[in-house]
């Protein structure tokens, strides 16, 4: 029978890379990385993340310790996630300059047609 | 009363999902629905590997249990079957879980016994962002009631917090043990 095959090989290794302590580190390191882009928001980004993410020069350290910590298919997911986050944010921000009714230059004064 | 009457639901409470399983739990026995009749089970499909709505989905099903059980004196039997059982075998799933809660059952098995009951209960599963042996499992992450009689009762998804799903839980298992002893 399948089943008991399936029992009989599956294999005893854990993967420790998922469970609590390691999740509890990654998200560690991931918060510093993304709190040091906040920080440096106003630095040009030169490095490339993933998913199309850049970074500041002065954030690699933090990058090299959130890689190193969590998968890489955990830090594409947590990138995605953050440019989402980000795209959202501007969009929301962006209430200046392309929001709301037109403002003519003069006020409008409505002539009726017939003069009479 | 014949077979097919068992089945007969009112048209306002959706699809009937679910069926019959056949999978192995965290010490390697086989466990079936025989085993889960005559419970009210709260069942969760996810995979190990998530990195953030796996864990949260698992604490919030454990809390839930919990509440239900403290304030409500419910019993309801929480089950967490695995949509990535290549990579969650029994030892494994059994380290992860008995970090959570070592009353929520774990199922895995071979790929084609998820595959049936996945296909059963109606859930989305596809692996995604595969980097050489690495890879996500897109699913929904729904959590389904099921009731004694091995009948899927509602489901869940994320957006309910553990007080809401334990609220619910609580409302639909009253209604239903309402209608019951009218019979």
């Amino acid at each position: 029978m399948a089943l008991e095959a399936y029992s009989s090989q599956a294999a005893d290794s854990v993967h420790s890379d998922v469970l609590s302590e390691a999740r509890i580190a990654c998200y560690k390191a991931r918060d510093a990385f993304y709190a040091c882009l906040e920080k440096e928001s106003d630095k040009k980004p030169t490095e490339s993340a993933s998913v199309g993410l850049l970074y500041p020069a002065e954030c690699k350290k933090n990058r090299e310790a959130y890689v190193n910590q969590c998968r890489p298919t955990w830090v594409k997911h947590f990138d995605r996630q953050y440019c989402a986050k980000k795209r959202v944010q501007r969009l929301l921000d962006d209430n200046e300059s392309r929001r709301g009714p037109l403002s003519l230059p003069q006020p409008y004064t409505f002539k009726p047609p017939c003069s009479c | 009363m014949c077979e097919g009457e068992k089945y007969e639901r009112s048209a306002n409470k959706g699809p009937i999902i679910g069926g019959p399983l056949s999978l192995i739990d965290t010490e390697g026995q086989i466990v079936t629905e025989k085993n889960l009749i005559g419970n009210w089970v709260l069942l969760y499909f996810g995979y190990t590997s998530s990195p953030d709505v796996g864990p949260a989905e698992v604490r919030k099903m454990a809390n839930t249990i919990d509440i239900l059980e403290s304030r409500q004196n419910i019993k309801v039997l929480p089950v967490f079957v695995t949509i990535d059982p290549q990579r969650d075998t029994p030892s494994h799933l059994r380290t992860y879980i008995r970090e959570f809660d070592s009353r929520i059952v774990g199922l895995t098995g071979p790929v084609a016994a998820i595959r049936q009951i996945a296909q059963e209960y109606r859930v989305f599963f596809k692996k995604i962002d595969e980097q050489g042996d690495d890879y996500l499992v897109d699913t929904s992450h729904n959590m389904y009631l099921i009731n004694p009689n091995m009948e899927v009762e509602r489901s869940f998804g994320v957006e309910y917090s553990t007080d809401e799903l334990a609220e619910a839980i609580t409302k639909e298992i009253k209604k239903s043990k309402i209608t019951n002893s009218q019979n």
